[in-house]
């Protein structure tokens, strides 16, 4: 053989391998699927599910479930087996940590694409959604996180990134298959924080206090972008829903968090925040409005695990409530009854007794 | 010819396009005022107007270097290239402005992001020779070869020690000793496989044309001396500074104080090319001034004294013994350790966001105290590919298994660094066959799958 032809040969050999290679790896992961953006779980694989940003779109996608639970942190450490116990609803986790109003508006997007194969298969009779006052300021194109948008595009051509995937390979399908044992839906994402970690002494002594802000924030500054990012992020998807039950709640932060709000000096312009989101919220008859900020839990460090995450105990409490109406707001008048509740319990809390003891 | 440079110009626009067009205005209005710059030259050979047209390129370049309005992509390449070719278009090098093989010779896309520096006379050469050459399956394996070579050094191995790093750097206050040590050393490592991995990648693309890119890189750590260093790291930047700024300057022509001067004026130049603040200027002044040593010590032959790569007479005699070779070889092995110890110090600098940084981690070097196993920095060499291996072996329930990872990363990069062919020999030497085909089907594969989390080449910045 010439040595023309002898390299030639070898670089068909190389080619031949390559494509051969990439051809098998591509054709595992479009069969196992691990983020379900092709297609429905596979019967009996052990998925394993703990990556927000790359699998609630495919799960949004391609699960079946008739609820779903939208919104950042506050949300992880729901148990989806309660919403079926409690309200009857067979409902799939789609948190993304630190969600902003976009972030929300993505998936909410997915999850009533009528497309879809979970759309195909059922409607959304709900939706619950942990509103997040401080994130209402967030730009409305603006996403917590850098999105891989290979997933949450229609291109295919861009799906070579997942395709051919080492991560997706070893840790999504060799990782799960050795190990035998894949993740349980109903608590998926949930925080690592163990229950020894909900005390005050974990809170007070991880706790950083933002320094004063001279300025006041005038009442009405944080509104305009509240109002942009409800009207562009969020209440599209109630208006365009009749159908489906939103369930809108007011994460019960600790009493700290009110304390960063005063630090920061934007107490009133915070107020006015709830109190705006509240009454276009309460605009829409299929939306039902909770205020869980008054709870007597929130004075207590100990149910907290810094100044805003709260204990699970807490969000089988909030599923009760969606259940039995329970801390349910159902007209401005009352929202405005709770936002004066909040002051007096923020008024008579002891913060200075909180910051002089050594924790 | 002109269908070649046409290819070349509307390649390379589309290629670099796909950084922004932000990117591609600069560069446009760049090369608009160099050309006019050039057409005016051609008219009246002017030195005034080619210290302004090398003003406007240097302030244009300090503009976006330091203004923080924006960073264009490769900036600092091309500015330096059209530089080049403006002094050697006055100096008569080059015949006669052709527009198109000038667009060509900025734009060549597989130099146009991190270099090499090419002079345009070098580049003309070669891309008449590619010209003429038709297909050669040999040239295209071996050049299939050193991509993948490139891309292993970058990927695999670069991205892995980058993450390590960083993790050093943000935990400078509890790294243990060794492990200060060894985010001094793996950073020393991983700008050289960051820099080159991506040269062998540009020249291994050139290769399968049939066109030679200038050698960036010849197995650097093993210099003997600092001269020595700079004759194999980063070739061709050296080349630039040596032509362009230490020659002008007087370079050796002018007594031992002005030679030393002149030393100093390029490598503190060199030092805010690379970046601004004083960690940069530290770095560039170590290495003026170890260069200014060595240079005051070292007997350097009449041949070889005229320029800042100077390389030092190292040869062996070859007709000696292996025992009477043995005290020149130990003493070249000295000489190169010491020389990676300095210039890995450099590095820390180089690398550190503030002094009180790098002295912090000079600091942890001799206080840091002993890590416990399962340390933090050692994780990120836990690539999966080998811990689940590891874990089908006994070998995991020993307490050293954590570490063990990193431990072979540092074994195989000191092999690689110190005792291995460069990866542009290697594949211009190596017998091309089945093993070689198979070594690059393996690093292909590994290195597209390992995509996914690549970060930034870290000369794009420069």
């Amino acid at each position: 053989m010439n040595s023309k032809n002898r390299y030639r040969k070898q670089f068909i050999i190389l080619i031949v391998l390559v494509l051969a290679v990439f051809s098998i790896c591509g054709a595992i992961v479009a069969y196992v699927d691990p983020f379900f953006h092709y297609h429905a779980p596979l019967e009996g694989f052990p998925y394993v599910v703990d990556n927000q940003l790359s699998q609630n779109p495919g799960m949004a996608k391609n699960m079946n479930y008739e609820g779903c639970i939208i919104g950042s942190s506050m949300t992880v450490n729901f148990d989806t087996d309660d919403f079926k116990e409690l309200l009857d609803v067979n409902t799939i986790k789609l948190s993304y940590s630190g969600a902003y109003p976009k972030d929300d508006y993505n998936i909410l997007s997915i999850v009533f694409d009528k497309d879809t194969y979970a759309r195909k298969n059922s409607d959304v009779k709900a939706v619950f959604f942990a509103m997040d006052i401080p994130t209402m300021t967030a730009a409305t194109e603006t996403t917590k996180y850098p999105l891989p948008e290979y997933l949450y595009d229609d291109n295919y051509l861009n799906d070579v990134k997942y395709l051919l995937n080492k991560d997706v390979l070893l840790q999504y399908i060799m990782r799960p298959m050795i190990q035998g044992q894949g993740s349980d839906l109903s608590e998926i994402y949930a925080s690592w924080w163990t229950p020894d970690y909900y005390n005050i002494q974990w809170v007070m002594h991880n706790y950083d206090e933002p320094e004063y802000v001279d300025e006041e924030t005038e009442a009405d500054a944080l509104l305009p972008q509240t109002k942009e990012n409800l009207e562009v992020n969020i209440l599209p998807f109630v208006e365009n829903n009749p159908d489906t039950q939103f369930y809108f709640f007011f994460p019960p932060y600790s009493i700290l968090y009110w304390h960063n709000v005063m630090q920061e000096n934007t107490f009133e312009a915070t107020f006015s925040q709830y109190q705006y989101v509240a009454d276009r919220l309460l605009e829409y008859d299929n939306v039902h409005l909770f205020y869980f900020q008054t709870m007597p839990e929130i004075l207590d460090l100990n149910n907290y695990a810094d100044y805003t995450h709260y204990k699970p105990d807490i969000n089988r409490f909030m599923v009760e409530c969606f259940s039995n109406g329970n801390y349910e707001i159902e007209s401005s008048d009352e929202m405005e009854k709770e936002l004066s509740k909040m002051r007096g319990m923020i008024a008579s809390f002891d913060f200075d007794d909180l910051f002089n003891r050594e924790w | 010819m002109r269908l070649c440079n046409l290819w070349i110009i509307a390649g390379s626009l589309v290629f670099y396009a796909l950084f922004g067009i932000k990117n591609v205005l600069v560069l446009l209005v760049s090369i608009v005022t160099n050309a006019v710059f050039i057409n005016v030259l051609n008219l009246r050979k002017n030195r005034q107007l080619l210290s302004g047209a090398i003003v406007v390129n240097v302030a244009s370049l300090l503009f976006f270097k330091f203004s923080g309005v924006f960073f264009p992509i490769a900036i600092s390449f091309y500015t330096f290239n059209q530089i080049a070719y403006l002094v050697d278009f006055y100096r008569g090098d080059i015949e006669k402005f052709d527009l198109l093989e000038y667009l060509s010779y900025i734009l060549f896309f597989p130099k146009l992001l991190q270099g090499p520096l090419m002079s345009y006379g070098d580049f003309r050469t070669q891309l008449k020779e590619s010209a003429k050459k038709s297909l050669d399956w040999e040239l295209i394996m071996r050049g299939l070869l050193l991509i993948s070579l490139g891309l292993f050094k970058k990927v695999i191995l670069a991205d892995t020690i980058g993450k390590a790093v960083d993790y050093g750097y943000n935990s400078l206050a509890t790294l243990g000793w060794w492990e200060a040590v060894l985010v001094a050393i793996f950073y020393s490592f991983q700008l050289y496989f960051d820099f080159s991995g991506y040269c062998d990648v540009a020249s291994g693309i050139c290769m399968i044309f049939g066109f030679e890119l200038s050698l960036n890189f010849d197995s650097p750590y093993k210099a003997v001396n600092i001269i020595d260093f700079w004759n194999r790291w980063h070739i061709t930047l050296t080349k630039f500074f040596t032509r362009y700024i230490y020659i002008p300057l007087g370079g050796s022509r002018k007594g031992a104080l002005r030679t030393y001067a002149n030393i100093m004026i390029v490598f503190l130049i060199s030092g805010l090319w690379h970046g601004s603040g004083w960690t940069f200027i530290v770095w560039g002044a170590m290495h003026g001034v170890l260069n200014m040593i060595t240079r005051a010590i070292t007997s350097v032959t009449d041949k070889h004294k005229n320029g800042l790569s100077t390389s030092a007479n190292t040869s062996l005699d070859e007709n000696r013994t292996i025992v009477e070779k043995l005290p020149g070889r130990l003493a070249n092995c000295g000489k190169r350790l010491f020389t990676f110890i300095y210039v890995t110090i450099a590095w820390v600098f180089f690398r550190a966001n503030t002094i009180s940084d790098a002295a912090l981690l000079f600091k942890r070097m001799f206080s840091g105290g002993i890590r416990p196993y399962y340390s933090d920095f050692a994780n990120y060499f836990r690539l999966d590919e080998i811990w689940y291996v590891f874990k089908l072996t006994p070998i995991v329930n020993f307490n050293f298994a954590w570490d063990l990872c990193m431990w072979l990363f540092l074994a195989f990069t000191i092999v690689i660094v110190f005792f291995g062919k460069s990866a542009i020999n290697y594949a211009k030497e190596c017998k091309i066959g089945i093993g070689t085909t198979l070594l690059t089907a393996v690093l292909l594969v590994w290195c597209v799958l390992s995509f996914g989390g690549v970060s930034t080449f870290l000369y794009m910045n420069f």
